[in-house]
């Protein structure tokens, strides 16, 4: 009985989440205020209950797995949105709503659920580097949707915060590196594994820096800008998703 | 030193080192190459060029190419921080200072484990089993233990002979007591269990798994790493360095950002 209740709240859930971003990203983009703010919250609240009714069912935080890493991500996004559009930059606020709206679609691929994956007792780093992965997942999600605004004529000032956000999200996966590195060095006694997940997560790191070191003359070109500026939080969100989907949880 | 020094060059390595990091992605998905990761993990590849004639012709130009890549970016690091942010003094550079040599002093450590130290993966030991390490000490199993109910489900996947799959338990119900000497004179013992390595002479073993040997009197195994990483310390402490430098800058842009006048 209680798994069914929980199996409807995490549907539900996904639903308002799916069709709420889906509501705010039209508003936004066609500068319809109401609808935006209203989707906007559906889809926020639907985020909360995911990830509500995930610690609720299982005893643990929400941060592993396709579900909850959609979920998290979207709940991340969607509170830097409503921020977004309660500070009137409804261009930038419309692509975060967008770009959630455009990640929600992969959960129709894989089974509404929570991960059949239990916590070590009292070990924090496991936890702690996905919470981190999923952190910069969102921030990289929401650099690209202020390059594509400024892409879009924003100004510069969406691209200034898209930098922001790419220095935040870049240094949200190191950390989240440094604490995998502690979860290796005591799971298998080293830092650092010669294997595919430590060579990816090192091609995404240095995907992150080339946003961050670009030349000032080659920065004001809006295409390359956007390239490099979206291009990290595409890739980390493709990668993470496709490997969680791949393990079938 | 100016070409050394640009933000040109750091783009062409960083771009060149994602698509070469990704070409290595693939290369653990392939059973001719993946061996060569394996071997770049155990230690001493550099310094045995034994092992060069065994490696695959093209992992071998990946494993150089890599090198010869992050030694050139490490380098235009090491000439950017000295040259732009020393001369130019402000509180950010100084900050973007400590960052960039931090992350130099990060992937030196992580360049140096292909010299110094080692790290053998998944020995399977049986209780009175000892193996010799390749600094000469050897490791012995005195004992490993697990709960009756792990105990069970080992056994249930020995006889169906899952034994070389990954275990997919236990990682919490049970221990191992092993013990470590050298040329006959023992350094000590201690007890690993899953994320409780014990370490002992720079030495770190850690349990990852257990076998299982069905019959009258069934005997659970050990399955260790051992690793010995000298750098392990300030390779962390570098790592958190650099993230201190990041926090630090991150707030400082923040604030710059909201002091400064609206930009859209």
């Amino acid at each position: 009985m209680a798994s069914e209740v929980v199996g409807t709240l995490l549907h539900v859930a996904y639903a308002c989440a799916l069709a709420g971003y889906g509501l705010a990203a039209l508003g936004g983009a066609r500068g319809w205020r109401g609808l935006a703010a209203g989707g906007g919250g559906l889809g926020l609240a639907g985020c909360l209950l995911g990830v509500i009714a995930v610690a609720w069912s299982t005893g643990r935080p929400a941060f592993y797995g396709p579900y909850e890493t959609v979920m998290m991500v979207g709940l991340w996004l969607g509170l830097l949105a409503m921020w977004d559009a309660l500070s009137r930059r409804l261009a930038v606020a419309a692509w975060s709503w967008g770009l959630g709206a455009v990640l929600m679609p992969w959960l129709l691929f894989t089974p509404i659920k929570a991960a059949p994956i239990n916590l070590i007792p009292g070990y924090l780093w496991m936890p702690l580097f996905f919470e981190l992965r999923l952190a910069a997942q969102a921030l990289l999600l929401y650099a690209a949707a202020c390059h594509l605004a400024a892409w879009r004529g924003a100004g510069n000032g969406a691209a200034a915060r898209g930098r922001l956000a790419l220095l935040g999200g870049w240094g949200a996966f190191m950390a989240g590196e440094l604490v995998g590195a502690l979860w290796s060095y005591d799971w298998l006694g080293d830092f650092w594994q010669w294997n595919a997940g430590f060579l990816s997560s090192t091609s995404l790191l240095l995907l992150m820096g080339l946003g961050l070191h670009l030349p000032p003359s080659w920065a004001a070109r809006p295409w390359l800008r956007l390239v490099v500026g979206a291009a990290p939080g595409v890739a980390l969100n493709l990668v993470t998703l496709s490997h969680q989907m791949g393990m079938g949880s | 030193m100016k070409a050394l020094s640009s933000l040109r060059l750091a783009l062409a390595a960083m771009t060149a080192l994602v698509l070469w990091t990704a070409w290595g992605v693939r290369m653990a998905f392939s059973p001719s190459l993946a061996p060569l990761l394996r071997v770049l993990g155990d230690g001493h590849f550099l310094t045995q060029p034994s092992q060069w004639a065994q490696a695959p012709a093209l992992g071998l130009v990946w494993v150089l190419g890599l090198l010869a890549l992050g030694g050139l970016l490490a380098i235009n690091l090491l000439c950017c921080s000295l040259t732009k942010l020393v001369r130019n003094w402000s509180w950010r550079n100084a900050l973007l200072l400590g960052l960039h040599l931090a992350v130099l002093l990060v992937m030196l450590a992580h360049g140096t484990t292909l010299v110094v130290g080692y790290q053998r993966q998944h020995l399977r030991l049986l209780p009175g089993q000892s193996l010799v390490l390749p600094d000469g000490s050897a490791l012995s199993l005195a004992q490993a233990h697990l709960e009756p109910q792990a105990l069970a489900a080992c056994l249930r996947q020995a006889s169906q002979k899952q034994t070389r799959r990954r275990p997919r338990f236990p990682r919490g119900p049970g221990w191992a007591s092993v013990s470590l000497s050298r040329e006959g004179a023992e350094l000590g013992q201690g007890r690993v269990a899953f994320i409780q390595p014990w370490e002992a002479d720079g030495l770190r073993i850690n349990l990852v798994g257990y076998f299982c040997q069905p019959g009258p009197e069934p005997v659970v195994g050990a399955i260790l790493n051992v690793s010995r990483r000298p750098l392990a310390k300030p390779f962390f402490a570098a790592y958190a360095a650099a993230m201190a430098c990041w926090l630090a800058l991150l707030i400082l842009d923040l604030r710059r950002k909201r002091n400064g006048p609206a930009q859209d």
